[in-house]
């Protein structure tokens, strides 16, 4: 049988918690409601979520604050942002700060719902065994898509949720050369984009961990005004 | 928001290098003047002046030193001045811009959030089968949210018709004990999620000119307010009216949860909210106190606030002009 998907809902306004549940819950999920920001880290601490979904205004403790918690104790979790605002900067800060996706408010359910299942549909895809397998080594470096771990000449370091996606994607199509809409559209999903400028942050971690000379990309290399392209030989 | 920062920048700037100018003149001009004293010193001597001479030309020295170092003086504490009061009105203007912002960040979200909560409540009473008891639960949901909206976009109206200076009373004779017992009766009657315990006990009766409908507006957000910000388990408000000369005093005192002595001026001024809106622990946006106070100063009245510090509750006194037969 197949298990529902635990949601930690973290929302202050009771009515919109209240809507949220009965939608959600009748989508099949498990949602675990909290209000106060100052709870979250306890409440993620205690039980196992498959999802967290949060507004970024919260009393006490705000969402993208919460959000860089959660990823310092080294969740990758997903997490979904609800917010009010809607502007660009407020879209990126929120990626910025570890966040998976963001909806504005006031958002239909069929969207949320959308955007709930495009989270859990990436990491299928990330964590799958039938597409790719979930290790891959090249020359003298290794993958593991399950644990989130590279390593490189500079050693073992841990990749967020989104590397390891970037990395998946350019990987499963070594050789070819990716665009950066491309990657926005497989890795974020939507009109979600936080802008260029991360996917390339996200490249230069890659290259730190990988490339013996970075200023001279040797697996991933810069396609002027296209994108990228990884290449082991 | 960066303009006043730039602003206040550049005001700063102009101050240093007016006041390194004048500070450079008034050094340059002292030296001057020794040296042309101490010129004229020898030149008188050399030139075999009288002991009273030289006496003279000391004394107009010191003299001369004594004006400029006054003047030098006099235009510095100008310059100090007018930065003072440039950083003072940069300091309002950066407070108000901030007030403005938190102010449009407060009612996005109290526009949106109750607007989100309606489209997922109809939804589900749409498209998921749910229970008649469940439905029942929903729709005073929905209709709760839309008294938030409303409330909200009458308090955004009525700003706009203050700022625009549109702001009329219908004033009438009013039964001020009466009218305060109905307020506190319907307040009761709503349905709050807190323990409530409104007290108030109708005495002599007191009449006042005013319009009915704006100052129920004002004492429901005066109480209003004090069920927001209160963290109590039971949330108490007591009333009481009295005269003082020809005045009806009415007094609100909750146990909620105060604010600083020196804050209690502040939360009638328009966008006036305490801490980050990001982090704010009651919805709200700043604009339900000051309609209360430019309400109260329609009617020729006065509003103050006392508190004795955070946590320790919060009494606000109206003091309306009692009616006069004309």
């Amino acid at each position: 049988m197949k298990k529902n998907k635990n949601i930690l809902l973290v929302e202050d306004d009771p009515s919109l918690a209240d809507g949220l549940t009965i939608n959600l819950e009748a989508a099949g999920y498990n949602i675990v409601h909290i209000a106060r920001g100052t709870e979250v880290m306890k409440e993620f601490a205690n039980g196992i979520f498959d999802l967290v979904l949060m507004d970024i205004m919260l009393p006490e403790k705000d969402g993208i604050t919460l959000c860089k918690e959660i990823r310092a104790t080294g969740s990758t979790t997903p997490v979904l942002f609800i917010s009010a605002r809607s502007e660009t900067e407020e879209r990126i800060e929120a990626i910025l700060s570890g966040g998976d996706d963001f909806i504005a408010k006031p958002f239909d359910v069929d969207e949320l719902k959308v955007r709930i299942h495009g989270i859990f549909r990436r990491i299928a895809w990330l964590n799958s065994d039938n597409t790719s397998p979930n290790e891959f080594n090249f020359d003298k470096c290794h993958v593991n898509f399950a644990q989130y771990l590279a390593r490189g000449p500079k050693g073992e370091f841990k990749l967020t949720q989104k590397e390891c996606l970037v990395l998946k994607y350019l990987i499963e199509r070594e050789g070819k050369v990716v665009s950066r809409d491309q990657l926005l559209d497989a890795v974020w999903g939507y009109d979600v984009y936080p802008s260029n400028r991360t996917i390339d942050n996200i490249i230069l971690k890659l290259r730190k961990i990988f490339e013996p000379d970075q200023k001279h990309p040797k697996y991933f290399e810069t396609i002027r005004g296209v994108g990228y392209k990884f290449s082991v030989n | 928001m960066n303009t006043p920062k730039l602003t206040s920048k550049t005001a700063f700037a102009i101050f240093i290098i007016l006041a390194f100018l004048l500070i450079s003149q008034t050094i340059w001009w002292i030296t001057f003047m020794e040296n042309l004293m101490e010129e004229k010193n020898s030149t008188a001597l050399e030139l075999g002046a009288s002991a009273e001479l030289i006496e003279e030309f000391a004394r107009e020295s010191r003299s001369r030193h004594f004006m400029l170092l006054m003047e030098g003086m006099f235009f510095l504490i100008l310059i100090i001045l007018g930065a003072w009061l440039i950083f003072n009105a940069l300091k309002k203007t950066r407070e108000l811009n901030l007030r403005q912002q938190n102010f449009i960040l407060a009612v996005t979200h109290e526009l949106k959030t109750p607007l989100t909560s309606i489209k997922l409540f109809l939804n589900s009473l749409q498209s998921i089968e749910i229970s008649t008891d469940k439905k029942n639960e929903i729709i005073p949901k929905i209709e709760e949210n839309v008294n938030r909206l409303q409330k909200l976009i009458e308090n955004i109206l009525n700003i706009g018709n203050i700022e625009r200076n549109d702001f009329r009373l219908n004033s009438k004779k009013l039964n001020f004990t009466e009218f305060l017992n109905e307020c506190c009766q319907n307040l009761t009657s709503q349905n709050y999620q807190k323990n409530l315990e409104v007290s108030y006990s109708p005495g002599e009766t007191f009449f006042i000119n005013a319009d009915k409908q704006e100052l129920g507006f004002a004492i429901d957000a005066i109480l209003e307010n004090s069920i927001k910000y209160n963290e109590s388990e039971k949330i108490k408000i007591s009333l009481s009216l009295s005269k003082r000369d020809n005045e009806i005093v009415l007094q609100f005192k909750d146990n909620g949860i105060g604010v600083l002595p020196e804050e209690t001026d502040k939360i009638f001024e328009r966008f006036y909210r305490i801490g980050s809106e990001l982090t704010r622990a009651h919805v709200g946006t700043g604009i339900g106190l000051y309609l209360v106070r430019e309400i109260v100063n329609a009617h020729n009245g006065k509003v103050e606030a006392f508190s004795e510090g955070e946590q320790k509750g919060l009494t606000v006194k109206i003091s309306l002009p009692e009616y006069e037969k004309k």
